[in-house]
């Protein structure tokens, strides 16, 4: 049975309009015009135990939005959501203390108080048991690296630190259900990359269904083989990441390393370019295109060395997005 | 048990409140100067009323020294420990989505809502409560017994539990008005400072209000009378019955206004 599964879910919130300026804001004491923001349109999928899928999108798509349905902390307006056999919505206390939902701007943490103070909240609240407790805690702050942090205030912490110290206040109570929203938002680039090795170690290690979602691809390609791409509130794909490769890229890009000063207009006539910075030179070719192209190149241009790879996911998503053909 | 659990968070809680409050010393002493010259003030305002008066509906002088003692630690405490930082914070909460977090927890949101931040410097605030209770048994020669003690702190505990409800339900709204609802906990406030008068000013339909759909007189008068010793002991079942309702009451409206509940985006 799946651990997630979500049937037509559909979530809009109900938002006044007001018009701009002062006058404006007078005119909505009196009168108010409301309309309907549909956040989420028509989605259904299924996850089953141990996956860790991204969930990929512009601001606004929906995702967030999903992930409180999923979470419990919003009521579809139609559809339905299921997680661990249980309806998020009645926020039982035996499908709370299984799950858990990770904000990245958001803080659990007490502020002015060493981080192991709030642990110990958080073992009454989940009612951990003490022996299960000391041994997970010490799991996690072993595989985060911040023991040495546990005893400092929350406030004197770096925001690396803070982020992972908010992870383990998270992971205490070892769900089997795990809802990451933008984790390593506003880290830096060192710190993103424990949090991401953690999570990938987490979920290899316990099993946890994990949901991510991140406007960085750059998390998304080192976690998750399977990714949701959601858009103005609908699901447009559902798949591995590799495929969206395959199946929306009919394009490769051939890097040119030329040992010469060339016109670029005069290249730019035969050959579709993308990119020139001697001695860089890119070209944007259809796949059918490029064992030919490729020969016409080698032979008109000085080149002195040759690539041919696979566009960025991210390329491919923006495409996706914008509809614009990148070329 | 539920019970257990809750009273260990909040024995955490305490804690944190006091270890985050000793880290700005000031707030202690200011808190409890500026209740201290409160007390005085309210002290010399009652005394000049009975320069002219001899009893305010039928409370005499050093009644009402005890009555203005029972509010003052009755007020500190539910303003200390439910309005401060928590109700009065509410507003603001459910506008940018901090709910959220404790939302997704097995733990009763209502209770994070309205007790999750003790003001722990309220302690020393009670100080000048008690003395003025102290004063007015001694002026008029009043003897505290046993059981008039017990009797008074199980009316005051049911006379909180009557306030919190009512005030819980008042800034409940504050999920419908939302942008609009920062004023709610302040008129909550404001409704049940009344409860500081002494019931008997009431006549009429206001008796009954006053009694049961607004129950101001368990919050102050009735515990001041447990305390003094007129107060009858069968008030104690209207007491439990109303408390518990009003509490029942207020946890029904607080999940009912859940539901409405629209965290703000991320």
């Amino acid at each position: 049975m799946a651990v997630i599964s979500i049937k037509n879910l559909k979530k809009f919130y109900r938002v006044h309009q007001k018009e701009p300026g002062f006058w404006g804001s007078v005119k909505s004491l009196v009168e108010r015009k409301y309309y309907n923001v549909e956040a989420v349109k028509d989605i259904s999928f299924e996850i089953q135990e141990g996956e860790l899928v991204g969930f990929i999108g512009p601001n606004g798509a929906g995702k967030t939005t999903a992930l409180k349905c999923l979470s419990g902390l919003l009521y579809p307006n139609a559809g339905e959501a299921r997680v661990l056999g249980f309806d998020p919505w009645d926020k039982k206390h035996d499908f709370l203390k299984q799950i858990s939902l990770v904000m990245g701007q958001k803080n659990q943490l007490w502020w002015d108080l060493p981080p192991i103070d709030s642990f110990n909240l958080n073992k009454e609240i989940y009612e951990i048991p003490d022996k299960q407790y000391k041994k997970t805690l010490a799991e996690l702050v072993e595989l985060l690296g911040v023991g040495d942090v546990l005893k400092i205030q929350v406030r004197k912490l770096s925001l690396g630190q803070r982020m992972k110290c908010e992870l383990i206040a998270a992971l205490l109570h070892s769900p089997k259900v795990l809802f990451l929203d933008e984790p390593t938002i506003g880290l830096d680039v060192i710190s993103q990359k424990k949090v991401l090795d953690f999570i990938r170690e987490y979920n290899l290690r316990y099993k946890a269904t994990i949901i991510l979602t991140s406007h960085y691809m750059g998390d998304i390609e080192q976690l998750c083989k399977r990714v949701m791409i959601i858009d103005k509130g609908q699901l447009c794909f559902d798949g591995q990441l590799s495929e969206i490769i395959q199946k929306y890229a009919d394009h490769k890009l051939v890097s040119l390393i030329l040992n010469k000063e060339v016109d670029l207009k005069v290249v730019a006539k035969v050959f579709p370019v993308k990119e020139f910075n001697y001695p860089k030179l890119i070209l944007i070719v259809k796949r059918e295109q490029v064992a030919s192209l490729t020969a016409r190149a080698l032979q008109e241009l000085p080149v002195v060395d040759l690539s041919i790879e696979e566009p960025a996911v991210e390329d491919i998503i923006r495409e996706l997005f914008t509809g614009e053909d990148y070329a | 048990m539920a019970i257990k659990k809750y009273l260990k968070i909040y024995s955490h809680l305490i804690k944190f409140s006091a270890m985050t409050e000793m880290e700005y010393r000031f707030s202690f002493l200011l808190e409890w100067l500026v209740e201290f010259f409160y007390i005085i003030a309210s002290f010399f305002s009652i005394q000049v009323l009975f320069w002219n008066i001899k009893e305010v509906a039928g409370w005499d002088f050093n009644e009402m020294l005890v009555l203005l003692g029972v509010n003052a630690l009755f007020s500190e405490i539910i303003l200390g420990v439910v309005f401060v930082f928590n109700l009065r914070t509410l507003p603001r909460k459910i506008m940018r989505g901090d709910l959220d977090l404790f939302l997704t927890k097995p733990i009763s949101s209502q209770f994070v809502a309205s007790l999750w931040r003790p003001y722990f410097a309220l302690l020393p605030s009670l100080f000048p409560g008690l003395c003025m209770i102290y004063l007015g048994f001694k002026g008029g020669n009043f003897s505290f017994s046993l059981v008039g003690i017990l009797f008074f702190l199980i009316m005051f505990i049911l006379g909180l539990i009557m306030s919190y409800s009512i005030g819980m339900i008042i800034a409940t709204f504050a999920f419908w008005l939302i942008d609009s609802s920062d004023p709610l906990p302040r008129l909550a406030e404001k409704v049940l400072q009344m409860s500081g008068n002494p019931f008997s000013i009431y006549q009429g339909l206001w008796k009954i209000i006053f009694l049961m759909v607004l129950p101001l007189a368990f919050m102050v008068t009735f515990p001041s009378m447990a305390i003094l010793g007129s107060l009858s002991l069968w008030w104690l079942v209207p007491a439990i019955i109303l408390s518990l309702f009003f509490l029942k009451l207020s946890n029904i409206f607080w999940n009912f206004g859940l539901k409405y509940y629209q965290s703000a985006s991320s």
